[in-house]
């Protein structure tokens, strides 16, 4: 066998390892989130609200896969797509703060999802409380967009990832706009444009990193 | 690139230091899955005392026109 049969080979398991896990652990987190939530406010919410929260946990799960890689570098290697445990404490600042924005947009969406309103009296969010948690999460990203010490390789991959949800989110949404307001298709609700918008910057993050063959290493 | 890096004795992590980049980007320059920018280029080329051609290797050739 050749060495690049290995290495894809070697590659292709690490990837289905990766996606078990990633699977396993993120039903666990759902049914837990479900459990916690109850199946009655789950149903109250609607499914534009449990999409965003959705979306939101899936950003908080990626903030505790990355946070766990950090703690533990030697478990954490075998879980994340870096080279190995050194990478993960060579790169700890960075590790972290990836686990501060992801988690931050994660707790952003969630809290917006379970906010109270006019559709949602059971709500257990005050309104309030999640108008201030989206305005420090926007102001967050910003400064740490601003503050952004990242090197050429990470910049080209934001770039790529930022054109791919766009363009996905232009495409999505404006389907889904015209479907509402030509009476095909379902009502786009505000919260279903913050859903989309967040869920097309990891769907484009990935795409970018994929398409580079940089998935697994 | 790996090559060099090799010769100097220099783990992929050491050589970022040295250029001032992530561990991952030289992963991806010596796997072929990103081309550095020229600025990156020649700084690599520069610290293993070679021209940017020597370090990358470039396949294409210009057409000849008439």
């Amino acid at each position: 066998m050749s060495s690049t049969t290995e290495e894809t080979g070697s590659t292709r398991k690490k990837l289905v390892t990766r996606l078990l896990i990633g699977g396993v652990v993120g039903y666990a987190f759902a049914a837990g989130a479900v459990e916690l939530v109850g199946a009655g406010l789950l149903d109250a919410m609607g499914p534009s609200r449990v999409a965003l929260a959705t979306v939101g946990l899936v950003y908080a799960l990626m903030a505790i896969f990355v946070g766990f890689g950090v703690a533990a570098p030697r478990a954490g290697a075998a879980l994340l797509n870096v080279g190995d445990a050194e990478e993960l404490r060579e790169e700890r600042g960075t590790m972290l703060r990836s686990v501060v924005t992801m988690g931050g947009m994660g707790l952003g969406l969630v809290l917006l999802a379970l906010a109270r309103g006019a559709d949602f009296a059971a709500g257990p969010i005050p309104a309030s409380v999640a108008m201030v948690a989206v305005l420090a999460l926007i102001l967050g990203c910003l400064v740490a967009s601003w503050r952004w010490d990242a090197d050429e390789l990470n910049r080209q991959l934001a770039l790529e990832g930022c054109f791919w949800a766009f363009g996905l989110s232009w495409a999505g949404l404006t389907l889904w706009a015209s479907a509402d307001f030509l009476g095909f298709g379902p009502a786009l609700t505000p919260v279903d444009v913050v859903a989309t918008l967040s869920a097309m910057m990891l769907v484009g993050a990935f795409i970018a990193i994929g398409r580079r063959g940089m998935m697994v290493r | 690139m790996r090559e060099y890096r090799e010769k100097a004795a220099w783990s992929q992590g050491e050589l970022a230091r040295r250029l001032g980049v992530s561990r991952q980007t030289i992963n991806a320059v010596e796997t072929d899955k990103y081309d550095p920018s020229l600025p990156l280029a020649l700084r690599m080329a520069g610290l293993f005392g070679l021209e940017v051609r020597e370090l990358f290797v470039d396949h294409w050739t210009p057409e000849i026109e008439g």
